[in-house]
């Protein structure tokens, strides 16, 4: 055992592959075979643990290994299973109720976006990446339109990127009311359900005024936003400012002190912050390990400098500390909020560099040069110098990324686009594994995956 | 690669399960550190334009080989891939210790792509790897020239288990190799499909959709997909299906 333990530390961070080929099952020596899960009792012990996606637990290793094979079970958790949240499908193996191994398996809601792209213009690209993560569209707008700013080297306004700032905040404090109420529902807080939809409707009503649309919005173009804020605006954020805290802190009432929730989410999932480092693991999920780590501080973007805010942390690493930290992250995008409502500068809301921005309706039945533009803009689309660049922005999931190679054409030569959620379903593995069937249900909830942009 | 640590730095190495490892980290960025202080007196005598960044110009000094580019202050490498894991293993022990992303890219229609100071032809694809160093806050980026007739990279799933379903992605839809990785199969695409979709000569529209046997486009219906099997399963064991739609939890 010691032996096995020394072969692990040693191997685990070299470059080298560390288990040999001989030892691998059949089907992973094919390059195109079948997703499946390999053979417990003819498996190597690290590539056991390889696959299980834990990189420091040799106690749990040992137990697999020795795990006997005709007392296991592999359900199939999705791809229509409700608790999953959307069309995410785990193979689970378990030994009575305990989960041993779990291997994701995705691209149930693949539909080729990124390919997608590649056909559309950089004016029509927004419209895409919004219908990613469609819990946080804006956010998704807001990564696409930075890359292309930076590969135009456009400036946008300042009231511009405000607003892009206010409606990404109020978006992540909407997507954490959903994960609020998603999260609540699958542990059998019905109340919570209703609450967090309830809460959310505020902000949606407003994205519709703002934006004409409740999610995909196609707001946070590139060159500025679509539109400016609507006559009122102002009334309408200072009562989500002043409703949702309250409302907020009424629903925590129902959960912070209640025995069972506490024993349902404390010690439940756990990710050490290693772990998550290692498994590329952002955002909430990241932050509930300890680690400050949040881009909108570390690599700020769209003006978040001028902002005061803190970054929530938890040292728990388990479900309970990623519901503490989302719950302060909604208190802390409000406070953002509130700085929109009180130093919202005037001026443009988008660019006035005629190549990038369409002339106002007016203007196109006085010139013709308005006209000329306003046609190719929306036929054509506008060239983007040739380059490639990689932009990211911290959505309510974690560090979502657009990689964008432009070739001096008007629609984007490759962009790829990096979502956390990817990530975070990899991970799921390492956090179930131990535990017990039904706390699998908690940590997909606590993962908060949105399939959308996990399959992309 | 300062002396200064952020509380980030701190609390990952304090709750690393694996302190051995930040030691060895911890020595490494000593090392780079020094390399850093050669290149910047070795630039001085060499002929190609000096990269902006000690980072990359401690890269350049120790590999001779690859390129740098540094277009809107933002670091790239060009490499080829036999040094991928080397360079790969000390940027990690260097802190890039997060591999946030890697994608591939098809340049079929764009050979006359800007490369910076990379010597070698173009290529067919790329492997394109973004890290973040979470020490002292940074981002680099890995481009990998794949070559059309052998499209095959060495792994990174050793060195940052992220990068392994993104290289599974990456082998998906481009059809590049990751030699070494330890499960390179399908992950977005069914397990049956042929071809990889994102390559530009992969048309796109031209692959006939049948939802019924014999309803295809062009009166020949594709196989239908084999079930995915649990052939994993020893003899003895049971496999259970769970019902699609669980009844105590909303309907979807």
């Amino acid at each position: 055992m010691s032996e096995a333990e020394a072969e692990l530390g040693a191997t685990i961070h070299t470059s080298q592959p560390v288990v040999p080929p001989s030892l691998l099952a059949p089907a992973t020596r094919t390059s195109e075979g079948e997703q499946e899960m390999m053979i417990p009792g003819k498996t190597h012990r690290v590539e056991m643990a390889r696959q299980m996606g834990v990189i420091s637990s040799a106690e749990w290793e040992e137990a697999l290994y020795e795990a006997p094979e005709d007392q296991t079970m592999i359900v199939n958790m999705g791809p229509q299973h409700p608790a999953t949240h959307g069309v995410l499908r785990l193979m689970v193996e378990l030994d009575g109720e305990q989960v041993l191994r779990v291997k994701p398996v995705i691209g149930y809601l693949h539909t080729g976006m990124e390919k997608t792209a590649e056909n559309l213009t950089y004016v029509q690209g927004a419209t895409n990446v919004t219908r990613m993560d469609y819990l946080a569209p804006l956010h998704n707008e807001l990564c696409y339109s930075l890359a292309v700013e930076r590969l135009l080297e456009v400036e946008v306004p300042e009231r511009a990127e405000w607003i892009r700032v206010l409606m990404c905040e109020l978006n992540r404090v909407a997507s954490h009311l959903v994960w609020f109420a998603t999260g609540g529902m699958d542990l059998g807080a019905t109340t919570v359900m209703i609450h967090g939809f309830r809460e959310r409707e505020l902000i949606l009503a407003f994205f519709e005024k703002v934006t004409g649309l409740r999610m995909n919005t196609d707001y946070i173009r590139p060159g500025g936003v679509a539109a400016d804020l609507p006559d009122g605006w102002e009334e309408d954020v200072a009562e989500i400012v002043d409703s949702i805290p309250k409302r907020v802190a009424e629903s925590r009432e129902m959960l912070d002190d209640n025995p069972i929730f506490r024993r349902r989410t404390q010690g439940i999932g756990l990710l050490t912050p290693g772990e998550a480092v290692a498994l590329g693991v952002t955002g909430p999920l990241l932050r509930a390990t300890g680690v400050e780590w949040d881009l909108r501080k570390v690599f700020p973007y769209s003006g978040y400098e001028k902002f005061d805010f803190a970054v929530p942390t938890h040292s728990g690493c388990d479900v309970w500390a990623r519901y503490q930290v989302r719950m302060a992250e909604i208190g802390e995008s409000l406070k953002i909020a509130v700085q929109c409502l009180e130093g919202m500068p005037a001026g443009d809301y988008r660019t006035q560099d005629k190549k990038v921005t369409p002339p106002p309706r007016h203007r196109i039945d006085q010139s013709m040069e308005a006209l000329i533009h306003h046609f190719k803009l929306y036929t054509e689309g506008f060239k983007v110098p040739p380059g490639e660049t990689y932009q990211a922005i911290e959505s309510p999931r974690g560090e979502l990324g657009c990689y964008l190679v432009a070739d001096g054409g008007p629609k984007a030569y490759r962009q790829h686009t990096r979502a956390p959620s990817f990530q975070h379903v990899h991970a799921m593995p390492t956090m179930m594994a131990g535990g017990l069937i039904a706390d699998a249900v908690l940590v997909i909830a606590a993962s908060d995956p949105i399939v959308g942009e996990v399959d992309r | 690669m300062t002396d200064d640590q952020t509380p980030a730095s701190e609390n990952i190495h304090k709750r690393s399960p694996s302190p051995a490892c930040a030691e060895v980290a911890a020595s490494a960025a000593e090392d780079a550190q020094e390399g850093a202080q050669g290149a910047e007196v070795e630039t001085a005598e060499n002929a190609l334009p000096s990269a902006p960044d000690p980072l990359l110009a401690a890269l350049v000094e120790k590999w001779p080989d690859i390129g740098w580019a540094f277009p809107r202050g933002e670091r790239v490498v060009f490499l080829p891939p036999h040094l991928l894991q080397e360079v790969a293993e000390q940027l990690r022990l260097d802190g890039f210790e997060m591999c946030v992303d890697l994608a591939g890219a098809d340049y079929l229609d764009y050979w006359d792509r800007d490369m910076g100071s990379w010597q070698g032809e173009p290529t067919r694809y790329e492997v394109v790897v973004n890290l973040v160093n979470m020490k002292t806050p940074g981002r680099i980026r890995l481009r990998v020239p794949i070559e059309e007739e052998d499209a095959v990279c060495p792994t990174l799933a050793f060195i940052w288990p992220s990068a392994d379903p993104h290289e599974r992605e990456v082998f998906d839809l481009y059809g590049i190799r990751f030699d070494g990785h330890p499960d390179l199969t399908r992950i977005l695409m069914p397990d049956d499909w042929e071809g990889h979709p994102l390559r530009k000569d992969y048309g796109h529209g031209s692959i006939p959709v049948s939802f019924k046997e014999g309803n295809s486009a062009v009166g020949v219906a594709p196989p239908a997909p084999a079930p995915v099997t649990f052939k994993g399963l020893g003899s003895k064991a049971q496999s259970v299906h769970s019902r699609p739609v669980e009844p105590q939890k909303e309907g979807s």
